[in-house]
């Protein structure tokens, strides 16, 4: 496998200038004679696929959802960075740049991280344009605020539904795309495999998930804009149908999955009630803003309703562990702070899994009102979930999976190394290092399919491209009968053995506590050991006992999900190893034995200043290792602190 | 509040496909007071599966209330009895031990049964394309503050946009019309300086496309607005018929 | 199938086609036809001051002469207007949901609202009876209609006793009132929809549009009930 990172050379403010001017360019004329598969409609997707349409190629575009609205962008709530500085309060492209690198603990590759701050202040502007109605002040001009820990308002939000409107404006530009007859666009339509066709990626396979008929698409170049694969865990804050697959078999052909381990758990999730839970519910992180968290200090004091509890006898660990920045430590930081205090047997709640986020403070500062008119939104939704009245009695958090990091790696242009496959938004690897800050992965998406992709895939297609190639080349014949073969095996597996049926979900569930356990929160050598034992036996129960009902030529969601499952049961064994492998603390990724004394997280810059890159070797044979060296030109390397 | 399961009857639809003629079935299933509905339809599909039979079809997606996939009609309600309230988002200690509950899905022409509960909504996609857009590529914009909006407008702006898509205003509509839902598109737009050059076009044809796909008529009895879990308001139908007769007095 | 760039001649097919614009015709002969049905009842409230008074009234809209008659098309052509509006609507609402709910709960709307069609082929059909009875004359032959009496300018009908012979037969009194009580109820929900159909009721006009179809149903109901009670129960007679 060839990793070259095709970063420009010169300073880091001139490299994307450089870049642009580099990039070759394809004849307008031409530009319509090249057809992109574009799998995803979230940010990344429906921006890439509206921009690029717009540019004049010819776009086809998929997601599994019933509509491109749904993508999963859609349930981020709490805002979208930008480097604008309308707070006039010191904010740069270089210090958002900045902020981004250190909060990624130094594992992301810094020409990238930079391009996403400067690109960040065009994706307001061109939001705004299409009618995104984002908060305003009474004068009229955007409002902003601190967000995730930044001491600068750079924050953009529309109420608590901000990628919601962020993704109708991404989708309303598609739909003027598809009015026009520029993108054809496929909902309810699953890529299951990518073609290569010498060496190139030039095309998909798919199942339509309405008839169950499984074609083929031939295209110039493919863009995965697929998202994350949190869902790994099971129990996260990610929807249902997100998955794995795309990526994954885009790894099976070949392209490299850079920093499996690196996911990110939210702080601020509603704990979980019971066996039956199927999905976490996330309320915004804008909550810590005037939020107060705490465990009782006393063992004793666990049986007690919190307001009976003394308030010297309250533990606000992290306003006293973190005197600066309170509250508002880093998502990683307060995840682990809460699983510490869980851990030792602090926890509140039936579980004994959560904390105390408290709005007494803030009441009784500002008034009920006031607290109210902040996050009115989201006290009514967690007094829905839970039953319980946050003016009155504290609302219970706990940490959970919520994004990931880690993808599929590209160069600076976004490209895979498998030539031809770009890769955006969540499903890369390259902005967010080793932890991504709030407000950061809207702005992510956006600035790829935007403002990167229009550029970049020009210069493939200039560059590398090599020529027509239709649906019926042997390449293509060959991966849909591999597709068709691993459908009817999937259907045949519990029906066929005399074994007890299990359900999908019974193995999904399993899988999720295997990671949660040892590749979760906190991770150490003995743990990962145990799951990659523990994960090949599952996977082989499930191919031996799993019962999928209905058939393949019709409506069948049992039949999606076993093959989603099917892969994260193959997945979930390369983030154990990569979480193994990487012998070292960092942002969201904690090995148990690299800690100071206070329990933060010890980097080690020595061995592992490097992206980590797996690369597909055959079924049950142990992936091979390739490592990108990060070079740190800008940004001085030093111990996140933010006591 | 108790913990206690509570035995709850079912009577769900089933519908094999589009041509199909459906029917009720009655289920039996044991459900804690602090699931989430879809989650008590998850045991019921475990419980069905565990039996050799096919589980119950139906769409859902993010499950916390702002994806717009889930649609059911429960005992008679589009997403249930709460107010502003996704059926994700209902929670099963709104029910009592021995309760009986109905589900069925939307019922409209323009919203065929795939299979089951779940409904093909992709009309709504198709009005959207027909013009509930800003026509700017990318590239071509201002800067975000070059044109200052007031909080006000923002704010009505934004409570039009919060629709969800899921058609809940559709199902619950005793015409089965998607007022609501073109209007909540049309008057979002509409009172933002951005959507101003397009305006008169965007409600001719985003109403055609509405009749075009099947739609029934408004007649104000409100129910779009009781069933719809993000409550927009039944002024979007009075500020889309003004812009209606607004661009019927147009020269455009 | 949208209309934006569409040719003049189908752009105002679909304009005059529409679902919205087939409400608005609706709302605007609805407000017209609601005119009506208030200077229909102020007109006949003069039943309470006595017979003089009522049947000057009576003679002056007798010879009104060509006015009449335009006003009589006029009303015609609303009714017509109306009605077969209102019949193309139900049509397309039936059609856009073929299969009903086994259950349908309701939220917001209103006995009225939901039985809006049925009153008005009530209202359809007691219009047609009404016209028959009192403008007509060609029912209840028996009950005064060729009456006259001498008034100041000479002969004219005396449809005050027409009336009172009327109302006094309480099937003739009872099918008014619950004919009334139809009208108030489609009224009640008529007059609110109306306005909301062409775009009021929106903002600081809500309440007062909400308002405005429930308190007209009470007026027009409560005044035009109260002549065939206050005949049935004899305070008002004969004389």
């Amino acid at each position: 496998m060839k990793l070259d990172a095709k970063i420009p050379s010169g300073p880091i403010e001139k490299k994307w200038d450089k870049a642009r001017f580099e990039l070759k360019l394809v004849n307008p004329a031409n530009k319509r004679r090249h057809k992109l598969i574009i799998v995803g409609t979230g940010l990344g997707g429906a921006s890439a696929a509206a921009t690029l349409s717009e540019l004049g190629y010819d776009v086809e575009c998929f997601c599994f959802q019933d509509s491109p609205r749904r993508a999963h962008s859609i349930a981020a709530q709490g805002g979208i960075n930008a480097a604008k500085n309308y707070q006039n309060d010191g904010d740069s492209v270089w210090r958002l740049f900045y902020d981004t690198v250190k909060g990624g603990d130094y594992r992301s590759r810094e020409a990238n991280v930079y391009r996403l701050s400067q690109v960040s202040v065009n994706i307001i502007d061109q939001c705004v344009a299409q009618g995104v109605p984002f908060a305003r002040e009474y004068g009229g001009v955007l409002a902003n605020r601190s967000f995730g820990g930044a001491q600068v308002s750079r924050t953009f939000y529309a109420r608590g539904q901000t990628g919601q409107q962020l993704l109708l404006g991404a989708y309303s530009a598609l739909n003027r795309q598809i009015a026009r007859g520029k993108v054809k666009m496929h909902t309810r339509m699953e890529m299951l495999d990518l073609v290569l066709v010498d060496g190139h990626a030039r095309g998909i396979i798919t199942r339509n998930l309405v008839t169950g008929e499984i074609e083929r698409w031939a295209a110039d170049a493919v863009v995965l804009a697929t998202g994350g694969y949190g869902n790994v865990f099971y129990l996260s804050t990610n929807a249902m149908g997100s998955n794995v697959t795309a990526a994954y078999r885009a790894y099976k052909r070949g392209a490299g999955f850079a920093n499996p381990c690196f996911t990110q758990i939210h702080p601020t999730c509603i704990p979980v009630s019971g066996n039956y839970q199927s999905k976490l519910t996330l309320m915004s992180e804008s909550l810590r803003n005037d939020g107060r968290v705490w465990v009782p200090r006393n063992k004793e004091d666990l049986k007690k309703k919190p307001k009976d509890i003394d308030p010297a006898d309250r533990y606000y660990y992290l306003e006293e562990r973190y005197p600066s920045f309170g509250n508002l430590v880093p998502r990683d930081v307060a995840s682990r702070a809460a699983k510490k205090v869980c851990d030792e047997g602090y926890g509140v709640g039936a579980t004994g899994q959560s904390v105390y986020l408290d709005f007494g403070t803030a009441i009784e500062r500002d008034g009920k009102r006031a607290v109210e008119d902040r996050y009115g939104n989201l006290f009514e939704m967690y007094e829905r979930i839970t039953g319980e009245n946050p003016y009155g009695t504290p609302m219970r958090i706990y940490p959970a999976v919520h994004y990931t990091m880690g993808g599929l790696w590209v160069d600076y242009n976004l490209m895979s190394n498998v030539p031809g496959l770009h890769v955006l938004g969540e499903a890369n690897f390259s902005d967010h290092g080793a932890n991504r800050l709030g407000a950061s992965a809207l702005m992510q998406g956006l600035a790829d399919g935007y403002f990167v992709i229009p550029y970049t895939l020009g210069n493939y297609i200039a560059t590398e491209w090599k020529g027509e190639v239709s649906a019926d080349h042997p390449a293509f014949v060959k991966a849909e009968g591999e597709v068709r073969e691993r459908t009817r095996k999937l259907l045949d597996i519990g029906k066929n053995s005399g074994a007890e049926k299990k359900s999908v979900d019974d193995f999904h569930r399993r899988l999720g506590k295997i990671m949660w356990e040892h590749c979760g929160m906190a991770r150490n050598a003995k743990g990962l050991e145990t799951a990659l034992q523990e994960i090949p036996a599952l996977r082989e129960e499930f191919w031996s006992t799993a019962y999928v009902p209905g058939g393949s030529d019709e409506f069948n969601p049992w039949l999606e999900k076993a093959g989603r499952v099917a892969d994260f049961l193959e997945f979930g064994e390369i983030m154990c190893r990569d979480a193994l492998y990487r012998d070292e603390s960092c942002g969201g990724h904690f090995r148990e034995e690299h800690q100071s004394e206070e329990g933060e997280a010890v980097r080690n810059d020595e061995d592992f200043s490097h992206g980590a890159i797996w690369e597909y070797q055959g079924d049950n044979v142990e992936p091979k290792l390739h490592k990108e060296e990060l070079t740190f030109e800008n940004v001085k390397l030093t111990t996140r602190s933010y006591k | 509040m108790s913990d206690e399961n509570m035995d709850i009857k079912l009577k769900v639809w089933r519908q094999k496909g589009p041509t199909q003629a459906g029917y009720f079935e009655d289920h039996k299933v044991s459900a804690n007071p602090h699931m989430s509905f879809l989650e008590m339809l998850d045991v019921l599909n475990e419980q069905l599966l565990n039996d050799g039979k096919e589980p119950v079809a139906f769409d859902h997606d993010c499950r916390e209330g702002i994806c717009g996939a889930c649609s059911m009609v429960i005992d008679g309600a589009p997403h249930g009895p709460r107010k502003g309230t996704t059926t994700c988002q209902l929670h099963m200690r709104e029910y009592n031990d021995g309760d009986e509950i109905v589900i069925e899905p939307w019922r409209a022409k323009a919203f065929p049964v795939i299979k089951d509960l779940v409904v093909d909504r992709r009309a709504f996609d198709r009005i959207q394309q027909a013009g509930g857009y800003v026509s700017v590529s990318t590239g071509s914009s201002p800067d975000a503050n070059a044109i200052p909006i007031g909080k006000r407008d923002a704010d009505e702006a934004f409570d039009y946009a919060a629709c969800i898509g899921c058609g809940a205003c559709v199902a619950a509509c005793p015409n089965a019309s998607a007022m609501l839902f073109v209007s909540a598109k049309v008057a979002h737009l509409s009172l933002l300086p951005q959507g101003q050059v397009e305006r008169v076009e965007r409600v001719r044809k985003m109403v055609d496309a509405m009749d075009f796909e099947g739609f029934g008529g408004c007649t104000n009895h409100g129910e779009c607005e009781a069933s719809c879990p993000k409550t927009i308001s039944v002024d979007a139908i009075g500020l889309l018929n003004r812009e209606y007769m607004r661009a019927g007095l147009s020269r455009d | 199938m949208s209309s934006g760039n569409a040719p003049p001649l189908d752009r105002l097919v679909k304009a005059l086609t529409s679902t919205i614009s087939l409400k608005i015709v609706m709302a605007v002969t609805g407000i017209a036809g609601a005119g009506f049905v208030i200077f229909h009842m102020l007109g006949n409230l003069q039943m309470f001051l006595g017979r003089e008074a009522y049947n000057t009234y009576a003679e002056f809209m007798q010879n009104l002469g060509e006015l009449k008659w335009v006003a009589r098309l006029g009303l015609l052509g609303i009714l017509f207007g109306h009605v077969s509006t209102a019949v193309l609507l139900v049509q397309r609402n039936t059609a856009a949901r073929p299969e009903g709910y086994y259950t349908q709960k309701r939220k917001r709307t209103s006995v009225a609202a939901v039985y809006m069609a049925q009153l008005g082929i009530v209202l359809l059909l007691f219009i047609i009876y009404h016209i028959l009875h009192f403008t007509g004359g060609m029912i209840h032959t028996d009950l005064g209609y060729e009456l006259v009496e001498m008034g100041p300018n000479g002969a004219r009908r005396d449809l005050y006793t027409h009336v009172i012979n009327s109302f006094s037969n309480p099937l003739i009194a009872l099918t008014y009132v619950a004919a009334n009580l139809a009208l108030a109820l489609h009224l009640a929900h008529g007059a609110t929809s109306m306005f909301k159909t062409i775009g009021f009721g929106v903002g600081r006009w809500k309440v007062p549009v909400e308002a405005i179809g429930p308190a007209f149903g009470v007026i027009v109901g409560l005044g035009n009930i109260s002549m065939p009670i206050a005949v049935l129960t004899g305070v008002i007679g004969a004389n």
